[in-house]
């Protein structure tokens, strides 16, 4: 393998290493997020149970589109 | 319906098809440069990562001037998003070019070169975009500052375009002229398909992105409401 070769691939690595590393980061997000929505789901639960929050039949979905 | 509601899942998986193509034709099928030899296939990631990185800026300027324009709240996430893509991009363009400018010129960067210097002027304004933003209590005077922000550097995009044209003596090739591009029609094609690539890179994080800052900000909300 040359240097431009090394360098070329290293370059092309780089890109690729950052987007993983990027990957990995909103992985962590996504943990944390499910985490809040579990300890929300169980408070809400705790409310309906005793009587402070009344039954809904379906939750409004999310926004997710622009 | 289904691309509507699964806009990144679309978006990353045409990215990682364009990208894998765009490359293996790169590395595989181009011929090797005249002047550069092997070492100009940097060429087809570097570019491609800088204009997606002006792409950023800019469309986070634009809907800064849509957040000023409408004062809609919305528009302040999207801005926000838009540019922490293009720092994130922004860094891949200086580690990229950084490591070219190794190869071609034997220095890792040059301060001599208005093109470097500038982008890295660029890169270093939008950083500090997020110190401003998270030194001030959210709200309607955050989102005004950090519009008005964004827009402010948006003037830094043509600026560091056209540096290299402007600058005497330069040693960054200038590959897009007047007369179109400077390369064969191989390796235009592959350059097109990178490209295609990483905008839609920056699109599918961008849709993600936005898809969990959105989430969050509503967990907050239900959290208030429950509390």
């Amino acid at each position: 393998m040359t240097t431009a070769e090394k360098y070329v691939t290293a370059a092309y690595l780089v890109v690729l290493a950052v987007v993983l590393l990027y990957v990995v980061i909103y992985a962590f997000k996504l943990a944390r997020l499910e985490r809040e929505v579990t300890r929300l789901a169980k408070l809400a639960a705790e409310r309906r149970a005793s009587g402070e929050v009344p039954e809904v039949e379906a939750a409004e979905p999310l926004r997710t589109a622009n | 319906m289904w691309l509507r509601n699964n806009r990144g899942v679309a978006l990353a998986s045409t990215a990682a098809l364009l990208l894998l193509g765009g490359i293996s034709l790169a590395f595989f099928w181009v011929p090797d440069d005249v002047d550069q030899g092997f070492s100009q296939r940097i060429f087809y990631i570097h570019v491609p990562v800088a204009l997606t990185a002006y792409a950023c800026f800019g469309w986070g300027a634009w809907k800064a001037l849509r957040l000023l324009w409408t004062r809609e709240v919305r528009y302040d996430l999207e801005s926000y998003t838009a540019v922490h893509m293009g720092v994130i991009f922004g860094i891949l363009t200086l580690v990229t070019g950084s490591i070219w400018a190794r190869i071609s010129w034997g220095v890792w960067w040059s301060w001599g070169e208005r093109q470097l210097v500038l982008f890295l002027v660029l890169f270093l304004f939008y950083s500090a975009y997020f110190m401003l933003r998270y030194s001030t209590e959210p709200g309607p005077r955050r989102e005004r500052m950090s519009a008005v922000y964004a827009l402010f550097g948006v003037v830094l995009i043509p600026v560091s375009f056209l540096a290299i044209r402007l600058a005497e003596g330069f040693i960054h090739p200038t590959v897009f002229t007047r007369d179109g591009p400077q390369m064969a029609g191989s390796m235009f094609f592959v350059f097109c398909v990178c490209l295609a690539g990483t905008l839609t890179l920056a699109g599918a994080l961008y849709a993600n992105e936005l898809l969990g800052k959105r989430v969050d900000a509503s967990l907050r909300e239900l959290e208030e409401a429950l509390a």
